[in-house]
């Protein structure tokens, strides 16, 4: 630049500042305005700044300000939490400001492990369902409200018993031990979310790939969960209020025979089998038929929701409380409501600035108090529907002359299931359960240091009774008892982080985090049984009423028996918002494993770029926003018993009797071989996705993953000459592969807005290594009825848990058949008879055999999606939530072969009774038909379990649209259905079934540490095998939406 | 000063300390602290003892299964019930696994004890740790024999495994019977020869000289006939079992129980002698006290599964109705032998001696009329098994001992060991107490005379072994014996034996298994190839 030039510059300059200088001094005047929320509440507290300069002001309590400004002049408000907004003051007087939520903080954030982080920068795959969702299903758990929202995350119910918890799985079923995810609730580790109150929730984020749950490295293989609950917002006030009356049944009955139909199949069943038939024509036309799922369903079964909450704050304090009360009545519990869950909660969430802008305090609580009681829903003998469903419908429920609970015409074993039903199944449990945590965060100049404390306490109590009954010689009980269990779970965690955040040149963003993690598990349990009880009543089976002195067992213990500790760093990277880039290391310490192994490094990398930002795609309008990221990591997993690499000894259970048989001699040995190289398990994950947002509306989200589990802790079988127990080992690997998509489109035409949000995800599992040599973990033998093979097993290069058993091909219509059914002149199944099954030889040797039965079905769906729809207009609303499954089969398990008078869905109508009449059902017998039509486990009992579930149907609508002057913010009143419709192929009660046998393997005792390692006691390997599923309701509801 | 606090400030909140991940349990102990003491040692013994008892589902027990598959039983039970193969020697999946893995479980307890008793500080008591060597060794070749005799061929652990030995292939049998002559010399020769009537009652149950002389002439018995050898490999001659017998007999303290119906208590629940009578020379313990705890296995698990089929008919209490007795175990006693009665009920009035009960039962597969009345579960009114007055569970807590080694088996083994090259009228002296007996000489309801007009008496030459197993079967009926006493005489005696077809009631023994057990197909499954499963069962 030439000197005269710069002359030039300087001159104009001067005279522009001048000018300026004049302008604002002539014109400075007196402005007022209000700021308010997007409620339209008043916002005090709201900073007022003319830009450029430090000139400010304050709204005060009704969101009013007076500032002096210029005309030219811009006036920048801003309050946390909102977006800032810049207003020209123009010719105004009186400046109406309303403040929008602020999307960097609430609706486009990702809450990652420690932290949030802008969507658009996010590298891993995490999918978030936010508060309205979560209302808006009225789910009646807490996790149903992820059911067909998120990709990959596969939800079944274990039962639909109020309360039973659900069966989530993140991207397949990762190991055979405990696959459940990782949950934390305001970062607080817990393994029962069943306590929270969706009113409560601010959001759920799911961490699925391992460079996301990597900062969680130990217990994150299985995926990361992340449940934040409400928090109050500086500068506003809301009280809420919500409340719903439900009613609920079961969506349909199984189709069982009546006393006519079961007279003549009993008939045919005795012919076949060689004994006489049990009924003349004659007394058929005089049998009644007992409909005894009408006595285990309840009709119009409660259920009801009541919560408030208040939040709001200052610049600074913020708080949020809520209190609630819910309660449901199971479908399942009879007439004496044996099945119900009532929930109180209360909630105490508040921060505090407690040295200027320095120094944060805050805490998260919530407690608890559950009370539930339960029917038994697990395998063939203790499960309180089965009986129900197999019951013979000649059987009436009372006997007419006695009133009595009536006995059985048909056999002396067969139990009145009324009766059973009413004689057991008498518990409760009281649960008092505090989650929650308090933090200290200090911030200087970009660092940012926390202390975060958290705890997970619960008091639990349980009382079952036995009354005594007699219903048949062996289904009895001759004195009365009483179990009372008390027990105490401390679940802490304390986790401290240093985080950096700086900005280098505006374009480099960088936030280092390095923090520690300590957490410990103990418990404390007394459990005692007593006989004899005075009373005969439940309210009076307490120890105290027992007599009887030689019956009394007691069993406690107490214990720390878990603890970690954690190191993590994370650097998340990126240029300019474009480039993206983010690494994690985790170093775990578990006291699971010995000190050889006992620590392990988790690493993960990820990696992002947004096409949009680059000027070759900018040029494109059609694509608002396009990012395609990367990821590869590796999680932990820790959760097997404790001490399971040590030789631990047990006295229990080893005793003998010497002399006269009253003098104990107690015993010790190994309970379980020890593996002293016993190490973590871990999961290893590829996570390549595409965010994209096109035409403005239009949002699509696509990953391909491939997870490979290593190492995975279980108890594989060892030969049994090896005397004692199996260890637990690192046993083998499995891989889950897939691909999920989400799409969404989102618009507002003038008042009416509409949005379609579906999403679908494939996986397919395979075991890849079993550390045995057959490379087989089988499954339980006697899942259906006594005496049958095991039918399911996980198999090097098959789905965890498939269904193995024989194929069959079809029913022998007459002897030719079965004489031509042969192989070197040799009949291949030389028992049969016209009308049963033709198996298939598949190993070609002649002859049915245990070589011939193969992979027969998978209870692993292959195909798992969500549907979902809303429509807005003026004050209305409308939604609809789907979900479904798909390629996965149930095994249908509810008809036991080996009792011959139970009875039977209208299905067996249909069977072969002469040539011609079926080629699917075999002729009916006694069971005991050499054959083994149904003693022998095959694809007979396997069907297909695909469903498309209309999840709710919602219509809502806000009186404040149509009132205005009502002093609410919302009013809204809906009226909502759950369950309303299924579409599925299967006929048993409901296709979702995810009840499987807890194959226990070579473990001795389970769950003997009052509760705790459910899940991890057995292999949990498979799903939908239905034996008698308590199935889900089906609920209409109305209710009440009220913000004030 | 400040920044330095920060900084250690810091510091603490970040770091940890190595014991906090150092738990151990509160409710176990942990191996390396134990096996110190001789009361340290004395629980691993009593957990060895345990094994005994183990009963993973109540039909996998060594007594019932031995008598299904001899001539005495059918499997009877219900339609739907698992024991249904064995009449025939079907195969069912994995029907033997769990009686498999008991005796491994016994044997391991055994080996375990035995390996640690080295390093037990056991002071001045030396004999101390030659008597539990000798109780684990005891029980070591006890689990062996049953093992040997039902499955012929197994693998044979003598310490407690390290994961790579957990695949050891089938011993020969050889070295089997080897292993168990050792194990029974050593319990033979370091074991007090306390007479019967010195035996603290509190220490009823433990392993004494004379049970070690029983089970060593009962594994004798059974390897020398079986695999016709001359002598229990190389550990013993016959000459020598021989002479041991002989010992037990004179010096022992054990006698006959007079009334043959005192000795079973359903037979006769008023003048039941009871348990550890001057008969029982070991028995194995069973209790009520596990009051319903399924996983203790102190009760005698098996006994509901004979007991009347879902029924209770004073005195006898209910139970599952398996193994319903044969009717030619019924008439193989002659009229007068007190020993029918004894052991069997016979429902059928019609039948002379029959009690006239009416099973009520549907579902009785294979319904004889006869059921166990030895071991048969009591009930001494019509509500109850008497082990649920007792606080226990029906099912679970059926309390009657197993006595594996009696008297009268001595004797009857005796006789048997006289006959070739030693004594005969010592073997007619000791056949002739357990006969007398059985027809009321010893009690007095006949004379000697009137026994031997009526030729209840039979006399014993050199080649009248066939006579001591038919006495054996008698005697020893429903007690676990018969079948072993049958393969032992070879195939074709106990096809013969066993083989039946009438009224439906069909039982079929399979020669080409040899008379062993099918091999756990898990177990070959696991095995890496090592276990071989026996011919017949392919």
């Amino acid at each position: 630049m030439r000197m005269r030039d710069v002359y030039r510059t300087l001159h104009v300059s001067v005279i522009l500042l001048l000018l300026a200088c004049t302008a604002v001094y002539a014109q400075q005047r007196a402005v007022t305005g209000t700021v308010k929320d997007p409620s339209g509440t008043p916002m005090p507290g709201v900073n007022v700044v003319i830009k450029g300069t430090t000139t400010g002001t304050v709204t005060d309590v009704n969101g009013n300000f007076t500032i002096n400004a210029g005309e030219n002049d811009v006036l920048v408000v801003s309050f946390i939490g909102y977006k800032p907004q810049d207003v020209a003051v123009g010719t105004q007087t009186n400046i109406g400001v309303e403040l929008a939520d602020d999307l960097t903080t609430l609706g486009e954030v990702v809450v990652v492990g420690y932290g949030v982080q802008d969507k658009k920068v996010v590298t891993g795959a995490t999918v978030a369902v936010k508060t309205d969702d979560l209302m808006k299903t009225n789910s009646l758990q807490l996790g149903q409200a992820l059911q067909g929202q998120t990709p990959g995350v596969q939800i079944t119910s274990t039962s639909g018993q109020p309360g039973e918890p659900l069966k989530v799985r993140i991207r397949g079923t990762g190991t055979l031990g405990d696959s459940e995810p990782l949950y934390l609730v305001d970062g607080v580790p817990t393994t029962d979310i069943s306590y929270l109150n969706s009113a409560n929730i601010e959001r759920i984020d799911v961490l699925k790939d391992a460079a996301s749950a990597a900062i969680y490295g130990a217990r994150g293989a299985n995926g990361v969960v992340l449940i934040t609950t409400k928090k109050g917002k500086a500068g506003s006030s809301l009280i809420t209020f919500d409340a719903y009356y439900g009613v609920q049944n079961a969506y349909r009955k199984l189709p069982m025979l009546n006393a006519q139909e079961y007279a003549v199949i009993m008939n045919e069943a005795s012919i076949n089998s060689g004994v006489s038939p049990l009924y003349s024509p004659e007394q058929i036309g005089k049998l009644k038929t007992t409909d005894w799922q009408d006595q285990i369903f309840t009709k119009n079964a409660p259920m009801q929701n009541y919560s408030l909450g208040f939040s709001g704050g200052s610049e600074n304090s913020t708080f949020s409380s809520a209190m609630s009360y819910f309660s449901q009545d199971g479908i399942a519990g009879g007439p004496s409501k044996k099945s119900y869950f009532d929930r109180m909660t209360l909630t105490i969430n508040s921060q505090h600035k407690v040295f200027k802008d320095y120094v944060k305090f805050g805490e998260n609580l919530t407690y608890s108090n559950v009370k539930k009681s339960g029917v038994a829903v697990n395998g063939i003998y203790s499960n309180a529907l089965r009986p129900f469903l197999i019951a013979s419908p000649v059987m009436p429920v009372y006997d007419e002359t006695t009133g009595d609970y009536a006995k059985s015409p048909v056999a002396i074993t067969e139990v009145n299931p009324a009766a059973y039903f009413n004689y057991n199944n008498i518990n409760k449990t009281v649960t008092d359960k505090l989650v929650g945590d308090i933090y200290l965060e200090g911030q200087y100049k970009g660092f940012t240091l926390r202390s975060d404390f958290g705890s997970d306490l619960s008091f639990n109590e349980y009382r079952d009774f036995g009354p005594e009954y007699e219903l048949t010689p062996n289904v009895r009980n001759t004195v009365s008892y009483v179990n009372q269990n008390m027990s105490r779970v401390l679940r802490w965690n304390w986790d401290n982080t240093l985080r950096y955040n700086t900005t280098l040149n505006e374009k480099h963003n960088i936030e280092v985090l390095v923090g520690t993690t300590a957490q410990q598990l103990g418990n404390t349990f007394v459990n005692a049984r007593k006989e004899g009880l005075t009373f005969n009543d439940f309210d009076h089976a307490v120890l105290n009423n027992g007599t009887s002195d030689s019956t009394i067992t007691v069993t406690g213990n107490s214990s720390i028996s878990y603890s970690i500790y954690s190191y993590f760093g994370r650097v998340n990277y990126n240029f300019n918002e474009k480039y993206l880039f983010s690494a994690t290391i985790r170093r775990d310490g578990s006291s699971n494993f010995g000190s050889n192994n006992r620590y392990a490094t988790f690493p993960s990398v990820s990696a992002g770029w947004v096409l949009s930002e680059e000027s070759f795609l900018q040029a494109i309008p059609q694509i608002n926003f396009l990012k395609m990221r990367a990821s590869w990591g590796q999680n932990g997993n820790d959760r097997i018993v404790p001490y399971a690499y040590m030789a631990t000894l047990g006295s229990q259970y080893r005793d003998y009797y010497f002399g006269s048989g009253e003098d104990k001699a107690v015993g010790t040995s190994p309970t379980r071989l020890p593996n002293p190289d016993l190490k973590w398990e871990t999961s290893e994950q590829i996570d390549i996705g595409l965010d994209a947002t096109v035409f403005n509306d239009f949002i699509v989200s696509v990953d391909f993953y491939n997870k490979k589990t290593k190492d995975w802790l279980v108890v594989a079988p060892i030969p049994d000459l090896a005397g004692a127990d199996a260890p637990w080992v690192n046993g083998g690997d499995i891989r889950n592969r897939g691909v999920e998509i989400q799409l969404g489109y989102n618009h507002k035409f003038g008042d009416l807005s509409v949005g379609v949000n579906g999403n679908v995800a494939f996986n397919q599992n395979e075991v890849t290594r079993i550390a045995n040599t057959e490379g087989i973990i089988h499954g339980d033998v006697n899942v259906l009825f006594n005496n049958m093979d095991e039918l399911n097993r996980a198999q090097v290069g098959f789905p965890v848990g498939y269904f193995y058993g024989l194929q069959t091909a079809g029913i022998f219509q007459n002897q030719e058949e079965i004489a031509a059914y042969s192989k070197n002149g040799k009949e291949i199944q030389p028992d049969a008879q016209p009308g049963d099954v033709k198996f298939v030889d598949r190993d070609g040797d002649g002859a049915i055999t245990a070589a011939d039965k193969t992979k027969i079905g998978n209870p692993n769906p292959n195909v798992t999606y969500g549907f979902n729809f809303n429509l807005a207009y003026k004050g209305f609303d409308f939604s609809v939530y789907t979900y479904g499954m798909g390629g996965q089969q149930n095994v249908v398990g509810y008809h036991p072969y080996d009792t011959w008078y139970a009875n039977y869905t209208t299905d067996v109508l249909g069977r072969w009774h002469g040539e011609g009449t079926s080629n699917s059902i075999p002729r009916v017998t006694r069971g005991d038909e050499k054959n083994g039509n149904y003693k022998k486990f095959s694809d007979l009992y396997v069907q297909d379990a695909s469903f498309l579930r209309i999840k709710s149907i919602n219509l809502g609508y806000d009186f404040t649209k149509l009132l205005p002057s009502l002093p609410f913010k919302q009013f809204r009143v809906y009226v909502s259905a759950n369950n309303l419709f299924t579409f599925t192929k299967y006929k048993g009660l409901d296709p979702e079934v995810g009840f499987s046998p807890q194959t226990t393997g070579s473990l001795g005792t389970q769950n003997t540490q009052g509760g705790l390692y459910n899940a991890v006691a057995g292999y949990n390997m498979t799903s939908g095998i239905d034996v008698g599923f308590y199935p889900q309701p089906r609920t209409f509801m109305a209710g009440v939406s009220i913000k004030l | 000063m400040k920044k330095y606090f920060i900084l250690l400030l810091i510091v603490g909140l970040f770091s940890c300390s190595e014991d906090f991940l150092d738990r151990t349990p509160t409710d176990s102990k942990v191996a390396e602290d134990f096996y110190k003491t001789p009361s340290d040692a004395y629980e691993g013994l009593v957990a060895a003892y345990d094994g005994l008892q183990i009963d993973y589902d109540g039909f996998s027990n060594f007594i019932l299964i031995s008598e299904i598959v001899s001539d005495n039983c059918f499997a009877g039970g219900g339609t739907g019930d698992a024991v249904n193969f064995l009449d025939a020697f079907g195969k069912k999946y994995d029907q033997f696994a769990p009686i498999w893995k008991k005796y491994y479980q016994g044997i391991y307890r055994a080996n375990l004890i035995l390996s640690k008793l080295e390093g037990v500080d056991w002071g001045t008591d030396s004999a101390l740790k030659a008597q539990y060597q000798a109780e684990a060794r005891f029980l070591r070749a006890y689990f062996y024999l049953d093992l040997a005799r039902m499955f012929g061929h197994v693998p044979l652990i003598t310490t407690p495994l390290t994961p790579d030995q957990y695949y050891a292939p089938q011993a020969a049998a050889e070295d089997v019977y080897k292993q168990i002559g050792e194990d029974l010399k050593f319990a033979v020769d370091n074991l007090p020869s306390t007479p019967y009537a010195s035996i603290p009652k509190a220490t009823y149950g433990r392993v004494t000289r004379w049970a070690a002389i029983g089970l060593l002439a009962r594994a004798y018995l059974f390897y020398t006939d079986y695999y016709q050898k001359p002598d229990l490999a190389g550990v013993y001659t016959r000459a020598q079992v021989r002479d041991l017998v002989d010992n037990l007999i004179q010096n022992s303290g054990y006698a006959l129980v007079e009334n043959v119906n005192n000795l079973w208590l359903t037979a006769a629940p008023a003048t039941y002698v009871g348990e550890d009578n001057k008969e029982t020379v070991w028995t194995i313990k069973y209790t009520y006290k596990a009051f319903g705890d399924g996983n203790k296995y102190d009760g005698a698990r098996w006994q509901v599964m004979i007991g009347l089929r879902n029924q209770i008919s004073v005195p006898y209490g209910q139970g599952w109705g398996v193994g319903t007795v044969s009717p030619q175990l019924w008439s193989a006693y002659r009229d007068g032998d007190k020993r029918k009665k004894a052991s069997i009920i016979a429902t059928t009035p019609t039948v002379d001696g029959g009690e006239g009960i009416t099973i009520t039962a549907t579902d009785q597969r294979q319904y004889t009329g006869y059921y166990w009345k030895k071991f048969a579960p009591y009930a001494p009114t019509k509500d109850n098994n008497e082990t649920v007055d007792l606080g226990g569970d029906y099912q679970l807590d059926n309390y009657q001992d197993y006595p594996s080694i009696r008297y009268a088996d001595i004797l009857l083994m005796g006789a048997e060991l006289h006959l070739d090259g030693g004594d005969l009228s010592k073997a007619q002296s000791y056949f002739d107490q357990v006969r007398k007996r059985a027809f009321g000489v010893l009690d007095g309801t006949i004379t000697d005379a009137v026994y031997n007009t009526n030729g209840y008496g039979i006399t014993l030459s050199a080649s009248s072994k066939s006579v001591i197993m038919e006495e054996r079967r008698l005697e020893l009926a429903l007690e676990g014996h018969r079948y072993y006493d049958l393969i032992r005489q070879g195939m074709s005696v106990a096809a013969q034996a066993i083989n039946y077809s009438n009224n439906g009631l069909v039982s079929t023994f399979n020669t080409t298994t040899q008379g062993f057990l099918e091999i756990p197909e898990t177990q070959i499954n696991l095995s890496q190839g090592t276990l071989i499963q026996n011919p017949g069962w392919e």
